[in-house]
């Protein structure tokens, strides 16, 4: 199923996230622990179904294959579209901020 | 190499997960699943072992990288059929569950089921396309 705008998925968005800095699969599933603070512990079926589907929206690239490895990276696209999935989420938080007085 | 055993697939591998329960109820009666063919699916005589199974839909084949990736994580691959790929994975020493986002899980099987409705179009065009030659050498 192809991007076609906010909102993401929980793997899609942190995977996005944790790939500012390029990086290669099992690498890659720490970065996102990391990123996540250890509330994402990512199954290598989930990261590998994203990348594929990354990959053909274009919003990430593969930047190095050394036959053994690839290294990932996201585009100018998905940097784009990190951003408004961003604003969607600060938005929803700012919007549920009363809450925080009810509760 | 243990003795193999023949079973008659009773249910389709789009069972999902009545299959891979099926693969771990023979795993703890020491059949270990080996290969899958259109009809039976094999087993391997062994020593009874707690075994998770989970079937995964892979649409292009996987690179070395991608299977090393699911080996580091416990996941090895058992047999693949078409877009099926399953793996086992060791009860004890299991690590990470092989889908964490049944959402993302969902979109290969939209994939999955495009890819057989594009196959049932193309079968109906060569039977429509039969049907009007037998009617014409008539």
């Amino acid at each position: 199923m192809s991007f076609t705008g906010s909102p993401m998925t929980e793997a899609m968005y942190y995977i996005l996230l944790a790939l500012m800095n390029p990086n290669h699969g099992y690498q890659l599933m720490g970065a996102i622990e990391q990123v996540s603070n250890g509330r994402i512990k990512m199954g290598p079926g989930t990261l590998y179904g994203v990348l594929t589907r990354l990959q053909k929206d274009e919003l990430i690239v593969i930047l190095n294959d050394d036959g053994r490895r690839k290294t990932y990276a996201v585009t100018e696209d998905g940097r784009s579209a990190l951003k408004v999935e961003y604003k969607r989420l600060k938005d929803m938080i700012q919007d549920g901020i009363s809450l925080e007085e009810r509760l | 190499m243990g003795k193999l055993v023949k079973r008659l697939m009773l249910d389709n591998i789009y069972a999902i997960g009545r299959n891979e329960s099926w693969f771990s109820d023979m795993a703890k009666n020491g059949l270990h699943l080996k290969k899958i063919g259109c009809f039976f699916i094999y087993f391997e005589k062994g020593k009874p072992k707690e075994t998770n199974y989970r079937i995964d839909i892979i649409m292009k084949k996987p690179s070395q990288e991608q299977m090393d990736v699911y080996h580091d994580c416990g996941w090895d691959i058992v047999a693949n059929h078409e877009s099926f790929y399953i793996f086992s994975a060791d009860k004890k020493s299991f690590i990470a569950e092989l889908h964490t986002d049944p959402i993302e899980q969902g979109f290969s099987l939209s994939d999955l089921n495009k890819r057989l409705k594009n196959n049932l179009i193309i079968i109906s065009i060569a039977m429509f396309h039969q049907s009007l030659e037998c009617i014409r050498t008539k």
